[in-house]
């Protein structure tokens, strides 16, 4: 068991993937020789050929449409799409073709494929290449939505992704691709893909989040414990289908919740959480339960990304406003 | 109205949308395909089975040429008349001016992962630049003193920008607010006063 980074976890996955099941297909701009441009496919060509490691022309709605068809006859394409802000071109084929095969053809046809793609900011890069647009697939039905948070999760979510007989949209979070290190056991264990990761335990408050802001997550409640505030740490992991049990149970015993994302608040994914916690869990509450989330504005420049993405210091001021009640 | 694209985006459905249109809606366009023969790592031949890019404006309806694209006096003039076609009302052209990419495709790109120095050392043969020079200094119409001249100018004013822009200070962070609406709803007005307020460490 070595110590690998996010993007690497990513690449043993794939390879793995590619070696237990023939059908598994990778097709994606600069996926091949280059690597793709986080390199997650780094080498895959030479191990694999040109035939199940397919560079495609630039054309995203195309890549996805091919991918539908594919999966639709027994392949199980994975897709990479180069940034977030590209993906939106896929939409038309994920929403309207994806995720629907299975309910048009009243399961004679199905649409086992992943459509990967980095997400968020942090990475000094414009805009369309810093977007977390999971709102928009999660409001698909019949698309699982995904969003990692370390290399073993990610080892263990995208072989689930890959191996599921639906599709699946998989976020990876770009600046934790080569954030940090963590052994991963490349033994083909798969993670469920209707769990969330309870990462810490604490009585007093929930913070539930995906992503790029479980780092901040786990930050914060080392930074409250100092305060004598125990923070449970959930990484939601799988939005759809959401682990809402889990969360559940853990308000239930703490009356408090933080609901973290870097996304923009309005119509974001917290707002699905926080409507569930108004319902079954609103007799568990002893504080309004709190978002921190990007605003409603387009990503900033890299200059003042750091003033959007949502942090530590909001996260902790989140909390110590939670902490007031009850 | 000129539109500047590259190679790869002609693989694009929108671009094929907006040949469509311009096809049957004859609007005063010029479509300028930058074909340096790469797109990030993806080479020309990978990326469209067509013999040129010029001719996918045949099937919409349009007039499209190829011209050599490290020529800049041919570019000049095939886009000038491109230009008089619009402007009479005759439609759109596509130009596909062929060249190709003698650096890597940004900064945090490595071309040599892809492609061979040798193939980019034999473009450097057809550098536009040096052949203008050629030409431009053939008729007496240029010097080296005087190149020396332009690249300085032009090199002070790159530095400057630079040096501008090493030297400010970042947008303040109500930046991000700006240019979203003619008219900041509440809700965002209330974020905007919320991102001051965690600036002034009020929070």
């Amino acid at each position: 068991m070595s110590d690998v980074t996010m993007v690497e976890a990513i690449r043993l996955t794939l390879a793995w993937a590619m070696r237990e099941d023939p059908a598994v297909l990778l097709l994606g701009e600069d996926i091949g020789k280059d690597g793709g441009v986080f390199r997650a496919t780094d080498g895959l060509l030479a191990r694999f050929g040109p035939e199940r490691v397919l560079d495609t022309p630039l054309a995203e709605a195309g890549i996805a449409g091919v991918s539908v068809g594919l999966a639709a006859q027994s392949f199980r394409p994975v897709v990479e799409i180069q940034f977030m802000g590209f993906a939106y071109a896929t939409l038309d084929q994920m929403l309207n073709h994806a995720a629907r095969m299975r309910t048009r053809t009243r399961g004679r046809l199905t649409c086992p494929m992943v459509l990967r793609t980095p997400c968020g900011g942090g990475i000094h890069a414009p805009e369309h290449h810093s977007e977390s647009g999971e709102a928009c697939f999660a409001n698909v039905p019949g698309l699982r939505v995904v969003v990692p948070s370390s290399p073993m999760r990610a080892y263990g979510l995208l072989l689930a992704a890959i191996r599921d007989p639906d599709p699946v949209v998989f976020l990876e979070p770009a600046r934790l691709y080569r954030s940090a290190r963590e052994p991963v056991a490349d033994d083909g264990t798969a993670s469920a893909l209707d769990r969330c990761f309870v990462l810490r335990e604490g009585a007093d408050v929930t913070l539930v989040g995906w992503g790029g802001l479980v780092p901040d997550m786990l930050d914060a409640a080392e930074r409250l414990a100092g305060e004598n505030v125990a923070a449970e740490v959930i990484d939601a992991a799988t939005l759809v289908p959401l682990d809402m049990e889990t969360i559940l149970a853990s308000v239930a015993k703490t009356g408090r919740c933080v609901i973290c994302h870097e996304a923009p608040l309005t119509g974001g994914f917290g707002a699905e959480i926080a409507a569930r916690l108004a319902g079954p869990g609103l007799l568990s509450l002893l504080a309004p339960v709190e978002r921190v989330t990007g605003y409603d504005t387009i990503m900033p420049l890299p200059r003042l990304e750091d003033a959007y993405i949502p942090g530590t210091k909001r996260i902790l001021a989140a909390v110590r406003r939670a902490m007031r009640h009850g | 109205m000129v539109c500047i694209l590259g190679d790869g985006a002609t693989s694009k459905g929108d671009f094929q949308e907006a040949l469509t249109m311009a096809g049957v809606w004859r609007p005063p366009l010029v479509m300028l395909i930058a074909n340096n023969q790469w797109a990030i790592s993806v080479p020309r031949a990978a990326q469209c089975a067509a013999e040129t890019l010029a001719q996918k404006s045949i099937a919409a309806g349009i007039a499209g040429e190829q011209v050599d694209g490290n020529d800049a006096i041919a570019v000049r003039d095939r886009v000038a008349t491109a230009l008089e076609r619009a402007r009479a009302g005759d439609g759109a052209t596509v130009i596909e001016a062929l060249t190709y990419r003698l650096s890597d495709h940004t900064t945090s790109d490595d071309a040599r992962r892809y492609r061979d120095d040798t193939e980019v050392s034999e473009h450097w043969h057809d550098d536009p630049v040096a052949r203008l020079r050629a030409y431009m200094t053939g008729l007496a119409a240029w010097s080296r003193a005087h190149e020396e001249h332009v690249i300085a100018d032009a090199a002070a004013e790159m530095e400057a920008a630079a040096a501008t822009w090493l030297g400010s200070s970042r947008q303040p962070v109500t930046a991000m607010f700006d240019f979203l609406f003619q008219t900041l709803p509440s809700r965002l007005a209330a974020q905007r006063a919320q991102v001051v307020a965690e600036e002034n460490g009020d929070v």
